[in-house]
């Protein structure tokens, strides 16, 4: 177990405690277990209420420390970009609140692929942990994942620096069409205004203490040629905060929504992303007579307009339970809807996009 | 006519609406570069290409909030203030920006 910088021996009495992560950890490919997942983390993370030490002050190097639980992430052979920049950030949240880092157990039993994009994403230096070896590193060159960043703004210096530094993994003397980078610039902006303005809401109780930030990162792949930018909240979701505009009202009824029930209290939500990135903030749109209210910027149909003024490319967004996946591939859009049992905890975006071959 | 290119004479990510958000947010760009104009009765062209990120807040704020806060009517600003945009994403914020100024009362 690493723990307040260095190696302890722990036991666990009941090995039933013991939760194992699953082979793929991947919103696209593996959402369900991936969810459940990371729900488990958040659990695990805030089951420590005291928001101080995790042991004893007084632990004695020399013998074991006996622990309740753990997560064991001996068996994941693949996180995404994004899954990771998830884990991250309820790491960070937990770091903010408490007074030292979660300890983390087995971390030698990880396997090169999981330490490889944990260790680039900026999960081990982040949280003061030791950098552990990772076997036959040159495996992973194919692969650049920017260390994660997070903030309370639009910080668009950062966003801009970070993507063109993907850009020049992928292709050092590429010169990237200035459209692609209007765009994704213009949609992280988007997406971190909206964080700002429409995530943490006082209205709403949350089950997780926040900490009032966004996550973001991003990578690349030589082989693919392809750039994915993440951006996470751990807010109000946009199944939550969506129906509270003045104007969802009068749009409910042409959305055909779900009866909703204790049940499946998340049946709504993919529908819910999906009017949101197509009306957007309509609100003052439909009905609003004050000229300086401040509105929010709900830029979802901007989010989403990235990937056509990119050319091509996917749009992911995953909030509370719902997932909605918009593609356009050589001119033909489509759309994607799944609701699962288990919330991401917030709002995740993920934007991919293919870097065209040079001419 | 004034010409204002925002990427040199304000900023390459003009983002938000009020300082709170960002120095570089639509009041402070309509308080700057477009409010003497309206007011002097002058033209300004406003070039968008070279930007790096545009905010649809800023747009909205520099182009149909703040206008209207000062008491302009959206024949007014039409009038006055233009927008140049070359390349294909600049004219999609162009395109933004002028159908947030329509929402100006008259």
């Amino acid at each position: 177990m690493w723990y307040r910088g260095s190696s302890w021996r722990a036991k666990v009495p009941n090995t039933l405690d013991i939760r194992s992560f699953p082979k793929l950890m991947c919103f696209k490919r593996a959402p369900q277990e991936t969810l459940q997942a990371l729900e488990y983390v958040r659990k695990s993370l805030h089951r420590n209420k005291t928001d101080r030490l995790w042991f004893k002050p007084n632990l004695k190097p020399q013998k074991e420390v006996t622990i309740r639980g753990y997560i064991a992430m001996d068996e994941v052979r693949e996180i995404s970009t994004s899954a990771a920049l998830v884990l991250a950030a309820e790491y960070e949240r937990k770091a903010i609140k408490m007074d030292e880092r979660a300890p983390l157990i087995s971390v030698e039993k990880w396997d090169a692929g999981l330490l490889h994009k944990l260790d680039q994403i900026g999960f081990f230096k982040g949280f003061g942990y030791e950098r552990p070896a990772i076997d036959d590193e040159s495996n992973y060159a194919d692969v650049l994942t920017i260390p994660f960043y997070s903030g309370t703004k639009s910080e668009m210096q950062i966003v801009d620096q970070q993507l063109l530094k993907l850009v020049e993994h992928i292709d050092p003397g590429y010169q990237i069409d200035s459209n692609m980078v209007i765009a994704l610039n213009s949609a992280v902006g988007e997406a971190a205004t909206n964080t700002r303005e429409h995530a943490y809401k006082k209205y709403h109780t949350f089950r997780y203490p926040h900490v009032g930030r966004w996550w973001a990162t991003g990578a690349a792949s030589i082989r693919e040629r392809q750039i994915v930018v993440s951006l996470y909240d751990q807010g109000v979701t946009i199944p939550v905060s969506y129906p509270r505009l003045p104007a969802f009202q009068q749009l409910m009824a042409t959305l055909n929504l779900f009866s909703s029930s204790p049940e499946n209290q998340y049946a709504n939500d993919a529908k819910l992303i999906q009017a949101a990135t197509v009306h957007g903030n309509t609100g003052r749109n439909v009905g609003s007579t004050v000229a300086n209210k401040r509105i929010g910027g709900f830029g979802l149909p901007q989010i989403k307009d990235a990937i056509n003024l990119c050319g091509g490319g996917s749009l992911m967004i995953l909030s509370r339970g719902g997932r909605y996946i918009y593609t356009l591939d050589q001119g033909t859009r489509s759309e994607q809807l799944d609701t699962f049992d288990c919330s991401v905890g917030g709002t995740l975006i993920e934007w991919a996009v293919t870097l065209p071959e040079p001419v | 006519m004034d010409r204002v290119i925002i990427a040199e004479q304000f900023s390459s990510y003009p983002m938000g609406r009020t300082e709170e958000d960002g120095p570089d947010n639509g009041t402070r760009f309509f308080e700057e570069f477009i409010l003497a104009n309206l007011a002097a009765k002058k033209e300004v062209s406003v070039v968008f290409d070279g930007v790096r990120a545009f905010g649809s807040s800023f747009l909205d704020h520099a182009f149909h909030v703040m206008p209207e806060s000062a008491g302009f009517d959206q024949q007014t600003f039409k009038k006055y203030v233009s927008i140049e945009a070359k390349g294909r994403a600049y004219q999609f914020y162009k395109k933004m920006a002028e159908d947030f100024s329509k929402q100006i009362r008259a």
